[in-house]
């Protein structure tokens, strides 16, 4: 490919051609190229965690396999590399906590086992073993009561008190999409409010992460909507040069850490690997972490499109694939423009601060037939 | 030209042994002469982290050597005193 320079040196370590597969692709896995759309997300969602509002929940939207997980991993590490800093912390804090969501047999989602979940993630001891005490007053004494068995109420306030003594700077939830595994409206609604309540009520911001399922949990009352901080990251567009430009530089980063003694030529066939990965990395990383794998075993020297082929998904998932995650995008990004809020607020259409350039996509006026575009006709004397 | 240069995330997440495994809780009145007593304060850390006094001190043998006899958890189950309250 035109322009693309070959560095010779290998950026692995050169032992690791000597080493095991297992070993080789350990190495590759590990490596994460930092890619603009994580860049921008999770600059964000660190930004969103410094400042956070009363009660607030940051939703990490986007396609599986977008970066998601990356974006979650990083920031549990920059978390804790900030608490570690701290010269004097607290002995029983902890920097952060949280819980992949479980998806539960029969389509319901569990709150107990979810929160109990969570006990475990904050390190509880004997979470099994929970009892709840509460004082009653009998006559003008306080009585100390005790019970064993434990309703999911009880263990959202043992969890808010455990939550008050560890003090997270953030609680995270992976795969928020089970969350709408509820019946009807009324319970997506319920299950927002019990998010809500925990970050109000333990001042902890709460951040999910989840694909576009989680659509359905938006717009469901203006109350929780003021709440949630929405963060997109958007999959790589072949129409946009920027984007093929990222995509490339991700091929090209993630080919020169596989440890093969001859380096891969991956990006010259990059809309080959764009079209097998819808432009989502995470999809690319697997198939290349399978493929490089696959090759490791039988000790080749490089990594070939045709040894990727094998490891393709069919064209037919691919584009099952293809069209949920579009028609998840669409319903994200609303189309509403905003012109049609400056409308519904009664100000003029046009914003004197913000000239064109924020509303892109706005559609310039036809013109009456029979009038000529201006621009066809040469103007004299203006040469 | 495409601009090849890329960054590397580095992914690991350092380890913090610092954080206690039970709640760092104060014991009462200390300098005083009413400076609360050990079983006030076992029994105040059990309520703490929402446990009786025999699972906190039976949790506490397994994360060291120490080795608890039943007859000591019998006492301590004096300790825990009243019945439980089965509500579900």
């Amino acid at each position: 490919m035109k322009g693309i320079q070959h560095m010779d040196t290998p950026q692995f370590p050169l032992e690791l051609l000597q080493a095991s597969a297992e070993a080789r692709k350990a190495y590759f896995s590990s490596k994460v190229i930092a890619h603009p759309s994580i860049v921008h997300a999770h600059t964000l969602l660190m930004s969103a965690l410094r400042h956070p509002t009363d009660g607030q929940i940051v939703m990490v939207i986007g396609a599986p396999g977008v970066g998601k997980t990356t974006v979650r991993k990083t920031m549990v590490r920059d978390l804790t590399t900030q608490f570690l800093a701290q010269p004097e912390r607290h002995p029983g804090h902890l920097p952060v906590a949280g819980i992949e969501l479980e998806a539960f047999g029969g389509g319901n989602f569990k709150w107990k086992q979810t929160r109990q979940a969570l006990l475990h993630a904050l390190h509880e001891p004997q979470v099994d073993k929970k009892v709840w005490y509460s004082t009653t007053t009998e006559g003008e004494h306080a009585v100390l009561q005790r019970s064993t068995r434990l309703s999911s109420d009880d263990l959202g306030e043992l969890l808010l008190t455990v939550l008050a003594q560890r003090q997270p700077q953030a609680l995270w939830f992976d795969e928020g999409q089970h969350l709408i595994k509820v019946a009807g409206a009324r319970g997506l609604l319920d299950q927002l409010d019990v998010l809500k309540s925990l970050a109000n009520r333990s001042c902890i911001p709460t951040v999910l992460f989840g694909t576009y399922e989680m659509n359905v949990l938006l717009g469901l009352s203006p109350q929780l909507d003021r709440r949630i901080f929405r963060i997109h990251i958007p999959r790589y567009y072949a129409t946009k040069p920027a984007d093929v430009a990222a995509f490339q530089q991700v091929l090209f980063g993630l080919q020169k850490h596989l440890p093969f003694p001859e380096e891969p030529h991956l990006v010259e066939d990059w809309e080959y690997f764009f079209t097998g990965s819808l432009g989502c990395v995470g999809i690319l990383k697997d198939w290349l972490y399978q493929a490089a794998g696959a090759a490791f075993d039988r000790d080749e020297r490089t990594l070939t499109r045709s040894m990727c082929e094998m490891w393709a998904r069919e064209t037919d998932v691919l584009v099952d694939m293809l069209q949920r995650i579009t028609s998840g995008e669409t319903q994200f990004i609303q189309e509403h423009s905003a012109t049609d809020l400056r409308t519904l607020l009664g100000l003029s259409v046009t914003d004197k601060a913000t000239s064109s350039s924020t509303r892109p996509k706005t559609s310039t006026p036809k013109s009456r037939p029979g009038t000529r575009n201006p621009a066809r006709d040469k103007v004299v004397g203006h040469g | 030209m495409v601009e090849m240069e890329t960054t590397v995330w580095e992914m690991h997440t350092p380890a913090y042994p610092s954080t206690s495994v039970l709640y760092p809780l104060a014991p009462v009145g200390v300098g005083t002469p009413f400076v609360e007593s050990l079983t006030g304060y076992l029994k105040r850390l059990a309520q703490a982290h929402h446990l009786k006094v025999v699972d906190l001190v039976t949790f506490c043998s397994t994360q060291t050597d120490m080795h608890v006899l039943p007859s000591t958890l019998q006492k301590l189950s004096r300790i825990d005193g009243m019945t439980d309250s089965g509500q579900a």
